[in-house]
């Protein structure tokens, strides 16, 4: 029976072990581009090494018989000039990088996919908190381009929410497929080069916001839904690069009203940025999001949220993969509130274009 | 939920597991049919023309060299090898063939400024045996018929090809204005006076560098800047418009443009129909005809289906007609036409 239970807490344990194996190759992937710096670096110093063999030995390779680019004080220079010669190869034409938002707080940083009349993407994540609860969704978004600067997009959420829940003084388990809020959004892009982009979105309370299981109605963080209408608005900005800080941007959120059974989701201001390094198909990706809000949430019309907790900071990774039909994510990132860790988040995207 | 958990980390790690797993490198594809409408329409170019057009294609494996004629006839390999061979540039009597190969096997054109990958070749425009012309060198143009340009990352440079000799053109180092950025496709005006330039690295831009003066224009964003043959106006890609890319073009008087000029005015070409990613834009010597590449998914120069196209200048945009129909990479075409009644090297 004792082995048992050693079998069934290892067993529990192995989504942590698999994370904890996932999170230092995102974190390797990261590296990759300054291991290809240092290679590309290598690789000159050693071409300039046998010049130089080749121009020290005697009668080989005198400086008036070589080409004007091999000559002695060009050497010098690039010598003194190493770093430079260490080049990213950041080369593949313009447009390369194009993020698209998607529906969990991931990102798109790569080329992704386009070139369809419906792009299609699909994000299931798992939230972990800290103190137990999880919540499992699939967001399904579809998206179309109206000429060259409109595009809609609708995202469709369902999730499977799970928490121990006090009821009537016993803790017991609590489950909550179903759902969530309907979100649409229109993007208009702006600028000569489709750069920087302002896309408003609405979300439509189609999920429940007042589930009720073993006969309680569950915590807000729980529910599907917001139970009100709600709107945010979006700036991005994406720079055109094949490495380095590639998107830039800022949503202004506001949650809507307080809804019938008191829950209320604070207005919010939040900023980010995403690198990313796009090697062939494979894009190692960073991202980090700060967000504020101008007042606490209210459950139940009581206060939730402690000054600390006002201002929270998501990093993220993320390690993508496209083809001209298909392109992959995986992404990890947590949500820290001043010196603590809140929640963590796993997603695993898929996008293509159809038509 | 332990279940599904772990699912979903199984499902995350095999599939960018297998993702990781598969080449980057673009495949050999396959011949499609040509409908009758686009044999009709190939058939009305070759009467108009007469000519040889090269471009890159990876129907063989690792990009070779390909010719064709101006209707998209008479389709000839004229490179071979485990090589990438790209960026092809006909000389200025269209007898021989300038373009930069890989030093070994595949390699990323995302990797084109690090020229210590790359050589120079030329090889007859009917085939032959390749002769390397410069080493660790890319972006090769013809700037004369025994002289030729090309990049070295932050450098161009010029080569005699009888006596050998190279000098250096320009040094972005030395250049406060281009900030050390890499050059890419160096192209000189007619008259030598300018060069035109796509600024990677340090900088993303693209412009003309004034010899003479010594001073940069920053004409645009996007890339792959081309002169047209009267040497007073540039054309180059820019990532807008339908398909996500679009022509620009503008006049410039001396190295730069005489006011801005708005979205509207620069336009120049964007086809339309759903395959209009255009990119890899070329002038004939006569600046009649334009030649380009258009793919209908996906970006990348070197692995999407990208199809090469002809154009006459002045004529509506509908009018480009598609010159193949393979789904391997095809890319970088150049035309080199003759005078009606002329007789082509290569032999048609």
């Amino acid at each position: 029976m004792q082995r048992g239970n050693r079998a069934t807490s290892r067993l529990s344990r192995l989504p942590w072990l698999l994370c904890l194996a996932v999170l230092p190759a995102l974190g390797l992937a990261a590296l990759v581009p300054l291991a290809d710096r240092l290679l590309a670096r290598n690789q000159a110093r050693a071409l300039l090494e046998q010049v130089r063999q080749e121009l020290a030995e005697p009668g080989g390779g005198s400086p008036a018989g070589l080409p004007a680019g091999c000559r002695p004080g060009w050497l010098l220079h690039l010598h003194h000039r190493g770093e430079e010669l260490a080049s990213w190869g950041d080369i593949g034409g313009c447009g390369v990088s194009r993020a698209t938002a998607t529906a969990g707080g991931f990102k798109w940083i790569g080329r992704g996919v386009t070139g369809g009349l419906l792009d299609v993407q699909c994000l299931a994540t798992r939230n972990a908190y800290l103190d137990g609860a999880e919540s499992l969704s699939l967001s399904t978004r579809l998206g179309t381009n109206l000429g060259y600067k409109w595009s809609l997009a609708a995202t469709v959420p369902f999730l499977y929410n799970h928490e121990k829940v006090d009821s009537f003084g016993v803790e017991k388990e609590a489950y909550l497929p179903g759902f969530g809020d309907l979100s649409l959004e229109v993007t208009r892009k702006l600028g000569i080069t489709n750069a920087h982009t302002l896309t408003l979105a609405v979300t439509a309370p189609t999920g429940a916001h007042d589930a009720v299981r073993r006969g309680v109605i569950l915590p807000q963080r729980q529910q599907l839904g917001s139970g009100v209408m709600g709107a945010s608005l979006t700036y991005e900005y994406t720079r055109d690069f094949d490495w380095g800080l590639m998107i830039y941007g800022g949503t202004l959120g506001w949650g809507g009203w307080e809804n019938s059974v008191g829950d209320f989701r604070a207005p919010s201001l939040s900023g980010y940025l995403y690198a990313g390094y796009l090697l062939g198909p494979l894009v190692p990706s960073a991202g980090l999001t700060v967000t504020g809000r101008f007042m606490s949430d209210r459950e139940r019309h009581v206060t939730t949220m402690n000054a600390r907790e006002m201002f929270s900071i998501v990093p993220t990774l993320g390690l993508e993969w496209s083809s001209d039909y298909l392109a992959v994510m995986l992404s990890l990132s947590t949500t820290l509130s001043f010196q603590r860790m809140d929640s963590w988040t796993i997603g695993l995207g898929l996008q293509t274009s159809l038509f | 939920m332990d279940v599904l958990r772990k699912l979903l980390l199984l499902a995350g790690c095999l599939t960018l597991g297998a993702c990781a797993a598969l080449s980057g490198r673009p495949g050999t594809g396959t011949q499609a049919a040509i409908d009758d409408e686009a044999q009709a329409a190939r058939a009305r170019i070759g009467r108009k023309v007469k000519g040889l057009i090269v471009w890159s294609s990876s129907r063989a494996g690792n990009h070779n060299l390909f010719t064709m004629n101006p209707d998209g006839s008479h389709i000839k390999m004229i490179t071979r090898g485990e090589t990438v061979d790209w960026f092809p540039r006909f000389s200025p009597d269209g007898r021989e063939i300038l373009f930069c190969r890989s030093k070994q096997g595949w390699v990323y054109e995302r990797d084109a400024n690090m020229n210590f990958k790359w050589d120079l070749f030329t090889v007859s425009s009917d085939g032959g045996e390749p002769r390397k012309v410069a080493g660790d060198a890319c972006w090769g143009t013809w700037t004369g018929p025994r002289q030729i340009m090309f990049s070295r990352n932050t450098k161009v440079f010029t080569k005699d090809l009888g006596s050998g000799q190279e000098k250096l053109l320009l040094d972005s180092t030395r250049v406060e204005s281009l900030g050390g950025a890499e050059l890419q496709q160096p192209q000189l005006s007619p008259d030598g006076k300018c060069l035109a330039l796509t600024l990677r690295g340090a900088r993303r831009q693209t412009g003309v560098y004034d010899l003479q003066a010594h001073s940069w224009a920053h004409t645009g964003e996007g890339c792959q800047v081309n002169w047209f043959p009267s040497g007073g106006r540039i054309l180059w890609v820019n990532p807008s418009g339908n398909g996500g890319s679009e022509l620009f073009s503008i006049p410039l008087k001396g190295c730069r443009p005489e006011r801005e000029y708005s979205y509207e005015e620069m336009r120049y070409l964007d086809i339309p129909g759903r395959r209009s990613h255009e990119y890899f834009p070329k002038l004939s010597p006569d600046g009649k005809w334009l030649v380009w590449a258009a793919t209908r998914r996906g970006h990348d120069h070197d692995i999407a289906d990208y199809e090469i196209y002809i154009w006459e200048v002045g004529r509506p945009a509908a009018e480009a007609t598609r010159l193949t129909f393979h789904s391997g990479n095809d890319r970088w075409p150049d035309i080199f036409t003759l005078a009606t009644g002329g007789e082509h090297a290569a032999g048609q």
